[in-house]
């Protein structure tokens, strides 16, 4: 697939207003202004090089990650999953709950309370991306609340590596609060059915408007 | 209105949750038992009330949004008790789960309201012990450094004591014989301390050492280590020195330095010093011995009415 | 009727397009990329109104619009964001544009859209 067919576009369209709907919805709950910056898309196909790959992994955000994860499914099956540094995530977490934390803010043990917190956050978010692909595409996708934990990049890639054909779209987002600047990634894995499906939908759009 | 099992109800009626029900038209179609605990609300005031008339807490902006979405595009939530404080009530933390669901082609909402209060607590409590670790431990860590300085260090003036001065003389030794350089050492000597001590009194005294020490650390080189090996004696290692000759610009830019105290307001006192100087390979090859020759030479200048720096000669 | 529609998304772009022409019919329509290029062809092809997205790369829709209130003071401008926050609506409305739309861009707010553009052929 290439960056200039209209679906990458469309893609990164569906995208960018979930992520516009996330941040207004964070920007009202944690009461403070957000400000995006454009999001990137790269799409990654199984037939690609093992380096190309490896190359656009090491660009995901490093340290410890925090991933909220969650399958959706029905007529494009697959995982979404957001990927955020933890010790961006402790910072963003100070600033949700409001009180300043008294503890140091190297600290990468996080409570429950805190975790809670990131599934909140995940949830916003991957509802607004995959309800905007839902509601762009016309269909509607099931899917559960997000389950979090602490990961190791390198434990991730090979997980995802494992799987024999996939197809992988990597988003990257940045944004600043508080002048603080987090930068994140969703990871959707698709099967190679759904991207067909995907693409069969946005070849239809693409043709509608050409029409 | 949907037929509802009775039983399925008396179900939901004993789980640890609060469960609102409500429909298309935010009308609130059950209630339970734990929510009536959590509230105070009783199950028939609620009943086919609007779930906001019935909960203004629940009154936000982003609330309303939320739950339109579920109704109209089947999302999901999770609202944190951290973060959305009073949400369901005032006196206890509670997490918010919202999950659409279709009967028949009607469309309804699950509210479940999940008390963890006692979580919080525990985490709470847990994370000030954990503070209280984390600062203990960092005064420790300050108790140490203050230990290593007290050790090293000379507590008047700051510089490195005598301990200190060895260890660093003996590294500078073994350095300068292993790279072929010389080494230079000064002995320094305040010129008639005793008399302004009696004349001042021992504050004053004080005063003098510090700013000696303050003058010598500023008119020396960056690798040089000035320490107090006395009341007002001080030595000076000059590593890495090219030439014998070299120790003038440091003796003379010593000399130029301002050597007025000033104690009070009516009290300056000049102080002047007696600088010996000796050198490896050429007066020694210990530190002993080197601080001998420097003392002697000091001793001499010193003798010759002080002021001056003078460096070893061998008769 | 000569409309201007900035936007770095090409499927923005062409379903603006599509919807615009669905409402208003004798239109003719011009693209542009980001900031920079949009307010090249402001001034080249001087249209009657412009669609303006905010989040573009060179220069950003906040920066254009600025730049073109101050080319051209009367200029009709919507704006298209993804960017919903109130407090960013509140600064852009600042501007003097004449209407804030939250994308997607759909039929509903292109006859709003298309309503007011007729309002005004007949003010």
């Amino acid at each position: 697939m290439h960056e200039k067919d209209l679906t990458y576009d469309i893609l990164k369209e569906i995208f960018n207003i979930g992520v516009g709907k996330a941040a207004n919805m964070l920007s009202e709950i944690v009461g403070k202004k957000i400000i995006l910056d454009i999001p990137n898309i790269t799409i990654l196909e199984s037939k690609e090089d093992d380096e190309e790959i490896y190359k656009h992994f090491s660009a995901l955000p490093q340290g410890a990650l925090m991933v909220s994860s969650m399958k959706f499914g029905e007529k494009i099956t697959g995982e979404a999953n957001l990927l955020f540094p933890a010790n961006k995530m402790r910072i963003f977490i100070n600033l949700c709950i409001g009180q300043p934390e008294y503890m140091n803010e190297e600290d990468l043990n996080f409570t429950d309370m805190d975790f809670d917190i990131i599934r909140e956050v995940g949830n916003i978010i991957l509802n607004s991306i995959i309800g905007e692909i839902g509601n762009t595409l016309d269909i509607s996708l099931k899917y559960t609340l997000p389950e979090v934990r602490l990961f190791n990049k390198s434990k991730f890639e090979i997980g995802l590596k494992d799987k024999e054909e996939f197809c992988i779209l990597l988003l990257y987002i940045s944004f600043i609060i508080d002048d603080v600047k987090i930068e994140g990634a969703v990871i959707i894995n698709l099967t190679i059915d759904s991207l067909n499906e995907l693409m069969k939908m946005t070849k239809d759009i693409e043709d509608d408007l050409y029409g | 209105m949907i037929y509802m099992d009775r039983r399925l109800f008396q179900i939901l009626d004993h789980i640890n949750e609060g469960i609102i029900i409500i429909d298309e038209k935010l009308n609130i179609i059950y209630w339970n038992t734990q929510m009536e605990k959590l509230t105070n609300i009783k199950q028939e005031k609620a009943i086919n009330r609007n779930l906001y008339e019935r909960l203004p807490s629940l009154d936000r902006n982003y609330f309303r949004n939320a739950i339109d979405s579920v109704v109209k595009k089947d999302y999901k939530y999770f609202f944190s008790s951290s973060i959305h404080k009073g949400l369901i009530t005032d006196s206890r933390k509670v997490n918010v789960r919202v999950n659409p669901f279709k009967i028949d082609n009607s469309r309804y909402v699950l509210i479940e309201c999940i008390d963890v209060t006692s979580q919080a607590l525990r985490i709470e409590q847990l994370k000030k012990f954990s503070n209280e670790l984390y600062l203990l431990n960092k005064e420790l860590k300050e108790k140490e450094k203050e230990i290593e300085k007290l050790a090293y260090y000379d507590q008047l003036t700051g510089l490195a004591n005598r301990t200190l001065f060895y260890n660093m003389a003996e590294k500078f030794l073994e350095e300068a014989k292993r790279n072929n350089t010389k080494l230079g050492l000064m002995f320094i000597d305040i010129d008639q301390f005793k008399r302004i001590n009696d004349k001042y009194g021992h504050k004053v005294g004080d005063q003098v050492v510090v700013e000696v020490a303050n003058l010598l650390e500023k008119n020396t080189r960056k690798h040089d280590i000035v320490s107090r090996y006395g009341g007002d004696e001080f030595l000076i290692l000059l590593p890495n020195i090219k030439h014998y000759n070299n120790y003038k610009i440091i003796a003379s830019r010593i000399a130029i330095a301002n050597r007025r105290v000033i104690v009070s307001d009516d009290i300056q006192i000049d102080i002047s010093l007696s600088i010996g100087v000796s050198f490896y390979p050429r007066d020694g090859e210990t530190i002993d011995d080197l601080i001998f020759k420097a003392d002697k030479a000091m001793y001499c200048a010193k003798n010759r009415g002080g002021n001056e720096c003078i460096h070893y000669i061998t008769k | 009727m000569k409309i201007l529609i900035v936007d770095d998304s090409r499927f923005t772009q062409l379903t603006i397009a599509k919807l615009l022409k669905n409402q208003i019919g004798d239109v003719e329509i011009f693209f542009a990329n980001d900031g920079e290029e949009g307010f090249k062809k402001y001034k080249e092809f001087n249209p009657d109104y412009v669609f303006v997205d905010l989040l573009m790369p060179n220069v950003s829709g906040q920066q254009l619009i600025k730049l073109i209130k101050e080319y051209d003071k009367n200029s009709n401008i919507f704006v298209i964001s993804a960017d919903v926050q109130k407090n960013v609506r509140e600064e852009i409305e600042s501007y003097g544009v004449i209407q804030f739309i939250n994308k997607p861009f759909t039929d509903e707010k292109v006859k709003l859209v298309t309503k007011i553009i007729k309002g005004d052929t007949y003010a």
